[in-house]
């Protein structure tokens, strides 16, 4: 199982800029190896959800068969090639896929059968041992008008190293509806990186919540197709990075069928001498008429001396279209700091709440309240320490 | 309201003049190589620190890649395009002793009738060489310096040239700017004293005639302390079958107190490739402001930056861009702060219809210096028809936790409703979509002088005639 890699090329954003910005990709380095092949079980499955191992090759005949069908006439010529080369498309990209895929052994299988309305979350625990290093891939099969809430979470001790990489694929069939909820509380000496490649047909809808607290270097990756008409992707994501870590985002969002719409909001916080660097793209296609896509990025800057990187980009070959993106980047608003000081908090304290605040506003997308209290320790350790 | 308006292609024939390149023209021949920057350099007379800064800069070009963002210049071909081209007579400060020809060119353009009612002063570039230069006699008696390229590196401001040539944009910089260092011909040099202020604005006017040839001036101003300084820059050229270049290069210095205007309307032909650059640096409690109307070539690569060094410095950015069938138009800013509590504002439009493509690009970045830096960029994009393209790819790198930076972008097309609002009450439905891309483009023609704004508003008018 052991293999390793220097240098990887992760998370390249759809249309290249300038390079010495530094934002057209990120460069994951040092100790890739992988010693452990996450072999999860799940038991007491209701009724409806089948769970089962593929070979890698049982998995990547299935993705190419379920992949959403590329349109080259759809390519500007001349431009940087907008499309993953990948069979599947995924946020971080082919290399990080091609690595999954010779690491991983096998490939969990979640299939939920036609028209089944699974109430109760799916829990996913995965608890990393120190010095653990694991590669946890997945598929994701939701039938036709069928919905889940699969919720993945990662933790380890505080002070715990090692590495998890983690791939997940999703194939939302007609009509429907997947919640995925991934938190990461890893320790400080994880590294950490998380894919996501999801393809929604008709009606279908995605909604991804994530939350993203520990580790020492965690590098993100979605990309969700809006193949079918209709289909709809929510995405609410968190990050703290603190200290020295390092977190690296890539988002896209590509919508290719008619009335798509497209809902992200980010929320991050930064402190110490923390690096984010943020991409997130909106990709109208030709076809994609009457869709909608809305971005938001807000961080909140507590230091002087972190880097944030970001980059809202909307690509668009469709006029009967809306796409609007913002983001929003800096220290609390001083008349805020200054209502509360009215109030008799101090500027530490305010910041501390306004943390929790943006934080626990994605948490309360999570529909599990054990986990909620979970993520609000974890918070707060993260002040304590 | 589903029906689609025929989308006309605009009519150039107010540019789309062409000289008899035949008579009394010097032309050197296509390509780039070390024989001929030397030539060039030996045409101009150049001092021995710019022979050599040409010779640095060939050797920087060949070793550059072209990009690998943007759109593509494979249509470029330096063994086809011809780097000098002149008129065989010299620079006049008269306007009748302009040759004939090409004094016809600027007089269907306008430019001596815009001199006389509104400039204090006015160059006229043909192709590779200013063929005319004047400045009013009171601008000129206030001590403002309104002259040629040429004649600045060795007049009495040599020594400021030769300390501010291309220390803006090396030619390091990039391919292009490299490609210019070796082989710029033409341009202004301004200079305005402390705490002088020019009323009326100066003007530079391009004109490209050559066929197959590259324009590559370089523009060169310093408001000094406390001076204040509006310059507009306008540049057409012919349609040619083959591939144009304009190379040129825009380096604006803005001292302590001082504020500098840049307006530029690009109407260059469709058959341009337009990697121009333009770079400022402002100094303390200065002022840039750049008003940019790009509406030409086939290809553009164009992202004035400003660099805001002193503290308390401020830059505004408006800009529209207009991509119609057969261009890619890659268009934007670049703000960086370094000094304390600078600020800066970006506010483009761009269009796109028949098939063009318009990218907006930007990149805010806020250095770990750049206390209580804040900086808001508003960018919104039109889409006329589903077979344009618009993206909007806009990068912000901030360095310090102390600063305010906020993006807004919207993208869409003119709404079914605000159509229907017009024409019922009587507009036709090509006035009112003619009307709500003018409203669109409002904001960067109330910042132009009248006169240029009306020109830009009519190449609106032309760009959506028949709609």
């Amino acid at each position: 199982m052991a293999e390793t890699t220097k240098t990887m090329q992760v998370g390249r954003i759809p249309s290249l800029t300038w390079n010495r910005l530094k934002v057209n990709y990120s460069l994951v380095e040092g100790d890739l190896s992988v010693q452990e092949d996450v072999a999860t079980t799940f038991s007491g499955l209701p009724e409806g959800i089948s769970g089962s191992t593929l070979t890698q090759k049982q998995a990547q005949d299935w993705l190419s068969a379920n992949a959403p069908e590329e349109k080259a006439e759809a390519v500007v010529a001349g431009k940087e090639p907008i499309y993953h080369p990948q069979a599947f498309g995924t946020g971080l990209g082919k290399e990080y896929d091609d690595f999954v895929q010779g690491a991983a052994k096998s490939v969990r299988f979640l299939e939920v059968a036609e028209g089944q309305k699974i109430a109760r979350p799916i829990l996913w625990d995965v608890h990393c041992e120190r010095g653990a290093r694991a590669v946890t891939s997945q598929i994701l099969h939701v039938g036709k008008n069928s919905a889940l809430t699969l919720v993945m979470t990662e933790d380890s001790d505080r002070d715990a190293s090692g590495a998890s990489l983690v791939s997940t694929k999703v194939v939302l069939e007609e009509g429907a509806q997947l919640h995925l909820v991934e938190v990461q509380l890893l320790g400080k000496g994880f590294l950490s990186m998380h894919d996501c490649g999801a393809a929604l047909k008709d009606n279908a809808s995605l909604e991804v919540t994530g939350l993203y607290l520990g580790a020492d270097k965690t590098y993100l990756g979605t990309q969700a197709e809006l193949v079918g008409k209709a289909s709809r992707l929510q995405v609410d994501m968190g990050y703290l990075v603190t200290g020295k870590e390092t977190c690296s985002v890539n988002v896209n969002a590509v919508q290719r069928g008619k009335k798509t719409q497209v809902q992200m909001h980010f929320d991050g916080v930064l402190d110490g001498t923390a690096q984010k660097n943020f991409c997130g793209t909106i990709d109208f296609r030709k076809g994609s008429k009457g869709s909608v896509g809305n971005e938001q990025e807000n961080v909140l800057l507590l230091s002087d001396s972190i880097v944030n990187k970001t980059l809202p980009v909307i690509l668009c070959e469709e006029e009967d279209v809306e796409g609007r993106h913002g983001a929003s980047i800096g220290r609390l608003d001083e008349q805020m700091l200054f209502y509360l000081a009215a109030r008799g908090i101090d500027e530490k304290t305010a910041e501390q709440m306004m943390v929790r605040a943006r934080l626990r506003a994605v948490a309360s997308h999570i529909p599990v309240r054990s986990l909620r209290e979970h993520i609000r320790d974890f918070i707060e350790e993260a002040f304590e320490g | 309201m589903s029906e689609k308006q025929n989308i006309q292609e605009v009519d150039r024939s107010l540019y789309d003049f062409k000289d008899d390149e035949s008579k009394g023209f010097f032309r050197m021949k296509e390509g780039l190589t070390r024989e001929i920057v030397e030539q060039i350099s030996e045409e101009k007379h150049d001092p021995k620190w710019m022979h050599d800064f040409r010779l640095k800069s060939l050797e920087i070009y060949n070793n550059m890649e072209v990009p690998n963002w943007g759109p593509p210049i494979d249509g470029l071909d330096m063994d086809r395009i011809s780097s000098y081209v002149r008129s065989k007579s010299n620079m006049k400060g008269n306007w009748d002793e302009v040759p004939e020809e090409i004094k016809n060119t600027f007089e269907k353009l306008g430019i001596p009738q815009a001199e006389r009612e509104s400039l204090a002063g006015v160059g006229a570039q043909y192709d590779s060489e200013l063929v005319y230069h004047n400045v009013r006699d009171e601008v000129a008696k206030s001590g403002v310096v309104y002259t040629d390229m040429e004649s600045a590196l060795t007049g009495d401001y040599a020594d400021l040239v030769e300390q501010t040539f291309m220390h803006l944009v090396p030619p390091t910089d990039h391919k292009f700017a490299a490609l210019h260092g070796a082989v710029w011909s033409g341009g202004s040099f301004v200079y305005v004293p402390k705490g002088v202020k020019v009323d009326i604005p100066l003007q530079s006017y391009f004109r490209l005639n050559a066929k197959g040839a590259g324009q590559f001036e370089h523009t060169l101003i310093i408001v000094d302390e406390g001076a204040d300084l509006h310059f507009i820059e306008g540049c057409s050229a012919p349609k040619y079958n083959v591939a144009n270049l304009h190379a040129g290069c825009v380096e604006l210095y803005v001292r302590k107190g001082a504020r500098l205007r840049y307006s530029t309307i690009e109407n260059w032909s469709k058959n341009m490739y337009n990697l121009n650059t333009k770079r400022a640096l402002v100094e303390e409690g200065g002022r840039m402001e750049w008003v940019s109307g790009s509406f030409g070539s086939h290809v553009s690569y164009l992202y004035p930056t400003t660099i805001l060094k002193g503290d308390h410095s401020h830059c505004e950015f408006t800009g529209i861009t207009f991509a119609g069938n057969g261009q890619n138009l890659d268009t934007g800013a670049k703000m960086i702060h370094i000094g304390e509590d600078t600020s800066s504002y970006i506010n483009t439009k761009s269009i796109s219809k028949d098939g063009g493509i318009s990218t907006y690009r930007s990149s805010i970045v806020i250095e770990p210096s750049a206390k209580r830096a804040k900086s808001s960029v508003d960018c919104a994009s039109l889409m006329l028809d589903d077979i344009s393209r618009s993206d909007t790819i806009p990068a912000m790198d901030v360095r310090t936790g102390d600063a305010d930076v906020g993006h807004e972008a919207k993208i869409g097309r003119i709404s079914d409703e605000a159509v229907f609002y017009l024409m019922s009450r009587g507009i036709s439905e090509s006035e009112a979509r003619a009307m709500i891309v003018s409203g669109f483009a409002d904001p960067v023609s109330k910042e132009l002088p009248l006169e240029y704004a009306a020109e830009m508003n009519n190449l609106i008018k032309l760009e959506m005639e028949g709609m």
